[in-house]
């Protein structure tokens, strides 16, 4: 170690420097603390050992100002104090010295008290070590953890366009809302033009959120789209086409269930809407229920089918049901994280969005969709949100 | 947050703790049950009277007990309502499950 001995008494500060060369140490020594401290400005010390009677600046101020310093690391100080003075052990406690030697003493009682500080400097050596590898690990994980929430949120706008792409015009009005609980979800919505009076529709919600679920949802939906367009290549008539939403469910669930690997399984709800027929044929796979605002009567339906979702069991049969629908109806399709939100400490619920469908019956399409999305950014705000929430408002021409 | 007691061999599981099912204690009370079978139980009751929300992710661990027990037990659940029931429905879980008002109906329902 290198040690700062302070001492006025040369023939001491002599002794004392030859014990710590024997101790196997490098020593400096020093008349006073005003010299001492100019020494600590230019040397690296891990002790100082400082007589309390130091002149110029004594043992308690030195100490004092090396305490209220910042050095590179911790600097063991040890008094040299003359017998029975306990009014300065007490001062100097408080200055920030680490131990005391009463004079006179032995080269044991030296050598034990320089041993002691000893394992002191080498255990802070050691933490200041550890601090450094943690530190280091800590700024390795950041940078690792900074690199994925950009990948995430590269991720998330990448799935938020594929969500809902604009694929073409089509014979409504469509507005989604998409809010997923981390950067990526397990919720995903579409429309696909099938003919000018026909489109395909699909909101998905894979079990559980996070990477696995969004990795799934966005497989979902490719293999949708390619699903659709093997339909279509078929040249169906009109009859069969109807039947795409039921052929679609029970393909992906066969398909789920024959892979060991995927642990998800979703709810789904997707339909044809045919504006020639007015009429929506659609599969419920265990989605939300639908409401249905009827434009004509100013009546709001909540369409109470059920279904199994899909991929959980390999015997789960899937029936078509269908919606009468008139011009300007609208139908409103969400994920079940809706409810979980809460707005005055309730939590949502069907009658909710049936009310909210009651009031915005008025609002032209923009205007009601803008209503919806505001309504539910106000309440997420509130950080009551646990699940992925996608809401699709259909409006039927 | 699990707790199970054994009456004439069935396995009877209640919750405590949390009165919700979720992605986060869902798979704890899947690994819970599936050691329980793998120590020989056949006949589990999952005790759901104080649960008043289970998700998706809940959903999920249910009947993959479900299949695991399908061909050499049962799996009853009981005390099931309000907003679970209403899954189950929505689901058509309650066709597939066995589902018993209470752990006496469930019991009787082996003799």
């Amino acid at each position: 170690m290198n040690i700062l001995l302070v001492n006025n008494d040369k023939k001491i500060i002599c002794i004392q420097e030859l014990w710590l060369l024997r101790m196997g140490h490098t020593v400096k020594k020093s008349k006073n603390g005003s010299e001492a401290w100019s020494y600590l400005m230019k040397y690296d010390f891990q002790i100082i050992i400082c007589d309390e009677a130091s002149a110029i600046i004594n043992g308690v101020e030195l100490f004092k100002k090396i305490r209220n310093h910042i050095f590179p690391h911790y600097i063991y100080l040890i008094l040299l104090l003359s017998d029975g003075k306990d009014a300065i052990q007490s001062q100097s406690l408080k200055s920030g010295s680490d131990d005391f030697i009463s004079k006179p003493f032995s080269f044991e009682v030296f050598h034990n008290h320089i041993e002691s500080a000893q394992r002191i400097v080498d255990l802070e050596k050691k933490l200041t070590n550890q601090k450094a590898l943690v530190q280091t690990a800590y700024d390795n994980l950041s940078k690792v953890k900074s690199d994925i929430d950009n990948d995430l949120e590269h991720a998330a706008s990448l799935q938020r366009a594929l969500c809902f792409n604009d694929p073409g015009e089509i014979p409504a009005k469509l507005s989604c809302y998409y809010s997923p609980v981390t950067e990526v979800g397990g919720d995903t919505l579409n429309y696909i033009k099938l003919s000018k009076d026909i489109f395909f529709f699909y909101a998905i919600d894979v079990s559980g959120h996070g990477i696995s679920s969004a990795m799934m949802s966005v497989s979902l939906g490719t293999m949708l789209h390619y699903l659709l367009k093997e339909y279509l290549n078929k040249n169906l008539s009109n009859n069969d086409i109807k039947n795409i939403p039921l052929e679609i469910t029970n393909h992906l669930n066969t398909k789920l269930n024959n892979d060991d690997h995927i642990d998800h399984y979703f709810t789904m709800l997707s339909g044809i809407v045919d504006n020639r027929k007015n009429k929506i044929y659609y599969v419920q796979a265990g989605h939300p229920f639908p409401i249905l605002y009827h434009c004509t009567s100013h009546i709001t339906e909540i369409i109470e089918t059920n279904g199994f979702p899909v991929g959980l069991l390999k015997e789960a049969s899937y029936d078509l049901d269908e919606i009468n629908f008139d011009h300007n109806d609208r139908l409103l399709i969400y994920s079940d994280g809706i409810f979980e939100l809460k707005e005055s400490n309730e939590l949502l619920d069907q009658s909710w969005l049936k009310n909210i469908m009651d009031n915005i019956s008025n609002y032209s399409f923009n205007d009601a969709s803008k209503y919806i999305n505001k309504k539910l950014d106000d309440i997420i705000e509130q950080k009551t949100q646990k699940d992925d929430i996608s809401l699709l408002l259909v409006e039927l021409n | 947050m699990f707790l199970s007691k054994y009456e004439n061999n069935i396995c009877i599981i209640t919750i405590t703790e949390t009165n919700k099912l979720d992605a986060f204690s869902a798979p704890e009370l899947r690994s819970y049950i599936v050691n329980i079978i793998n120590n020989g139980s056949e006949n589990i009751i999952i005790d759901l009277d104080n649960i008043s929300f289970i998700d998706s992710s809940a959903l999920g661990a249910i009947v993959s007990i479900m299949k695991i027990l399908r061909n050499n037990g049962k799996l009853m659940l009981t005390g099931v309502n309000g907003i679970v029931l209403d899954l189950f429905k929505l689901t058509r879980m309650d066709n597939v499950l066995n589902l018993y008002s209470d752990v006496d109906s469930a019991k009787k329902s082996l003799l």
